[in-house]
């Protein structure tokens, strides 16, 4: 099923220079999404520079990563606090970042440096439930949407090639729409995405037997 | 149909035969009948029985399996493995595991995009797609539905049915498929034989659309004809049903190993007759008493019969025995019932009838014949009837001279071959002796019998006692005798008949003036010079013969005169 993307455009005041984005993102029910990443990838076909994150968090309590979904820029050193009573054990094995912190409380020593683009999923060795998602990108122009808004400042005018990614979207690719972008242009885009209902990550106790 | 039972012990066994069948026929056949139905019954509900854990056997080795899979999905050194990318080093990681699932025959490892990174049936397999990629994507569906993703079912590999679940690899997101399956073989049948005791056939369908099996317990002749009849589909194995299968009846069911994928069957099975065998030991038994029963039935019939019919043929013959007149023999029969009360009267009236037949014969001595069966045929009593009736009156003539200087046994000797040639006469000619008077003999014709021709008798029979009288002389002579010389009369006329005397002891006799009359005729014979003179009344119902008139006479002690005549052929002799 092909995700419909509706792009609004509205096209108000002259200020100078650079543009705004202002995204809205509602899934197939008309709710606001969250957990949602919208980047611009590239402008007029060249990748934008990007200068590394200097403190991003990515903290563990009640057995979840805080946030669920957070993207950064590359060379982003990553701090992975756990405020649990519990210890946890931070792993990906995805492409773009295989590491894992062994069981931990409190603050592990190093950081962990993300130089690769890409998807990165945290799990938890101990906590199967456990989930994480960690978008490194090349690009600095990215909003986390949360309650469906969003919004990218400071973005040079020109045409956008404006992608979207959420870890439950139906057709599991990114998606891509090209948008120009005039100087000094705010712009307003909606999207509305089709997700997935929320993954279940354990088995069903069978025949009532309690399996966890 | 009119049947007639020439022997009593026909009839009996017949009738006994009919009863014993009546009543045990419908019990034998009622027990069979229920037997089959029972036997049935259990084998259809342990059949069903047999399905519903044939499913769970199937359901709980797939979980058993199923929590295999997925611990090996959320293996941390298993990921470990798998980021390793070798191949060689993920599927020992694979067979390692394996090792430790009772039950599971292999294991595979299917990336996102449904080809295999490593199978342990076949190890050296990479990069291809698995046939039975429907499992991946009903998964995959259930994840899309925010369900877990497991997915299980019946594959049919190297015509050997497998059962196999498929689960996510989770890294931690999905990142391949796990599928784990256990082969449905001749040890998994045997196995579950041993369990439900009914025969297990595993049938599958092959690529030509032929039925095939890889794994039965029962003989292969049994085999081949259920899947004969599988590829045929003429069999309703839905239901339980009983069908015979190389001779022997089996009941039936048959259900998809895995609901909804047709190609791949279980059946289970029982013989019938081996359900049956307890059944039949007793249909045996209740034959052996019926078998018993009846020889029980011919030997009481044989026994009863014989004490039935043998002294009733006794009788029988005893009965004949009688009909041929020998009145001795008595019946033997030793019965004290009915029969032993009828052989007793039996010989009782041979008694009787011995016992007259002796008077009769007696009484033919002593009175002549027809006088013995009058007086036998009837009550004897005293008195009796008035009618007509011809009388013969013979006598020596002078008896006295003869006598003298003989002994009396001489006379004795000479009267009794000279009453015995004339009593021969007359007998012969239907007279009846009345009786001796002293040298004079007393006949009667037309009695106790009536007949028609009586007079002429008495003529005839008057005419040849003087020829029998000649041959008597002529013996005398012979032995130097002096010839005998009798006269004869003979009157027809009505006299008394019947028993005279007194209660206990009389005679059968004739009184009467037809009698006297008789008499008087034969007084007249020496003054008249004739051997036999008749009567008027004689000669008119006896005109056969010729007759000499010899005048009126007056009898003595009569008014009237009487005609009296000589019969011709006396005439001519004398």
């Amino acid at each position: 099923m092909k995700t419909l993307f509706l792009i609004t455009a509205l096209c108000f005041s002259p200020l100078v220079y650079a543009g705004s984005l202002t995204v809205s993102v509602h899934d197939q029910y008309g709710e606001p999404v969250y957990d949602a990443i919208v980047y611009i990838q590239t402008i007029n076909g060249k990748i934008p520079e990007s200068v590394p994150e200097s403190s991003v968090v990515i903290d563990q309590r009640d057995e979840m990563y805080v946030p669920h979904v957070r993207a950064t820029t590359i060379g982003s050193l990553v701090d992975f606090p756990n405020s649990d009573d519990v210890q946890h054990h931070v792993y990906s094995f995805s492409a773009a970042k295989t590491f894992e912190l062994p069981l931990y409380l409190d603050v592990p020593a190093e950081p962990v440096l993300f130089d690769n683009p890409g998807l990165v999923v945290l799990g938890c060795n101990i906590h199967d439930h456990m989930r994480g998602y960690i978008l490194v990108l090349d690009t600095p122009y990215f909003v986390e949407i949360e309650e469906g808004q969003g919004a990218i400042q400071n973005v040079p005018a020109g045409n956008l090639e404006l992608r979207l990614w959420h870890p439950r979207l139906e057709i599991e690719i990114e998606l891509t729409q090209q948008i120009p972008l005039g100087e000094n242009e705010s712009l307003s885009l909606a999207f509305d995405v089709q997700l997935l209902p929320e993954r279940m990550v354990r088995r069903a106790p069978k025949r009532g037997k309690k399996r966890y | 149909m009119n049947f007639r039972f020439k022997r009593i012990q026909t009839r009996l066994l017949f009738f006994l035969f009919s009863l014993l069948l009546l009543v045990l026929g419908p019990v034998y056949i009622l027990v069979n009948s229920q037997n089959f139905e029972n036997a049935l019954t259990v084998i259809s509900s342990d059949l069903e029985i047999g399905a519903a854990n044939f499913d769970a056997t199937i359901s709980r080795r797939n979980e058993s399996l199923a929590i295999a899979a997925d611990a090996l999905s959320a293996d941390f050194a298993f990921k470990q493995v798998y980021a390793t990318n070798d191949h060689a080093t993920i599927l020992s990681a694979m067979e390692n595991l394996l090792y430790r699932v009772d039950n599971a025959d292999f294991m595979v490892l299917i990336a996102n995009n449904n080809l295999i990174i490593a199978d342990t049936k076949q190890p050296a397999v990479e990069g291809e797609a698995p046939t039975w990629i429907n499992l991946i994507e009903q998964a995959r569906e259930l994840d899309r539905q925010g369900e877990y993703p497991e997915a299980a079912g019946i594959v049919v590999i190297d015509e050997q049915p497998y059962h196999l679940t498929v689960l996510p690899f989770l890294n931690p997101d999905i990142e391949a498929w796990v599928a784990m399956g256990f082969a449905i073989d001749q040890a998994f049948t045997q196995e579950f034989k041993d369990s439900i005791s009914a025969d297990v056939t595993v049938l599958f369908k092959s690529e030509g659309g032929l039925w095939q099996s890889n794994a039965s317990t029962v003989s292969s002749v049994v085999k081949n004809e259920v899947l004969s009849r599988f590829s045929l589909m003429n069999m309703d194995f839905d239901q339980t049903n009983v069908s015979t299968f190389a001779g022997e009846e089996f009941v039936s069911l048959a259900q998809p190993i895995v609901a909804g994928t047709d190609s791949v069957y279980v059946l289970l099975q029982r013989s019938l007759s081996e359900q049956l065998a307890p059944y039949e030991a007793l249909s045996r038994t209740l034959l052996t008493i019926f078998a018993l029963g009846f020889v029980a039935l011919i030997v009481g019939v044989l026994f009863i019969s014989r004490t039935v019919t043998r002294p009733v043929l006794e009788l029988v013959s005893g009965a004949k025995r009688i009909e041929a007149g020998e009145y001795q023999q008595k019946v033997i029969v030793e019965n004290e019932d009915e029969i032993g009360q009828l052989a007793t009267a039996f010989n009782g009236m041979a008694e009787g009838l011995a016992e007259k037949e002796k008077i009769r014969s007696l009484l033919g001595k002593v009175v002549s014949k027809e006088i013995a069966d009058e007086l036998l045929s009837k009550d004897i009593e005293l008195g009796g009837e008035e009618r007509e009736v011809t009388i013969l009156f013979s006598d020596i003539r002078g008896f006295t001279t003869l006598c003298e200087g003989k002994s009396p046994q001489d006379i004795l000797s000479l009267l009794n071959e000279y009453f015995s040639a004339i009593t021969k006469v007359i007998e012969a000619h239907g007279g009846v002796v009345d009786k001796f008077i002293g040298d004079a003999v007393m006949a009667l014709f037309g009695a106790p019998l009536v007949q028609t021709n009586a007079a002429s008798n008495a003529v005839a029979a008057g005419l040849d006692m003087l020829n029998a009288l000649e041959g008597v002389n002529q013996r005398f002579a012979a032995r130097g005798i002096a010839a005998l010389d009798i006269g004869i009369g003979i009157n027809t006329g009505r006299v008394v008949l019947g028993n005279m005397g007194s209660e206990s002891r009389l005679n059968y006799t004739a009184i009467g003036d037809g009698v006297n009359i008789a008499s008087r005729i034969e007084g007249l014979c020496k003054e008249k010079g004739a051997a036999l003179i008749v009567s008027e009344s004689t000669m008119s119902q006896a005109p056969e013969f010729s007759y000499q008139e010899l005048g009126e006479v007056l009898v003595k002690g009569k008014r009237e005169s009487l005609k009296i005549y000589q019969p011709g052929l006396v005439t001519k002799q004398s």
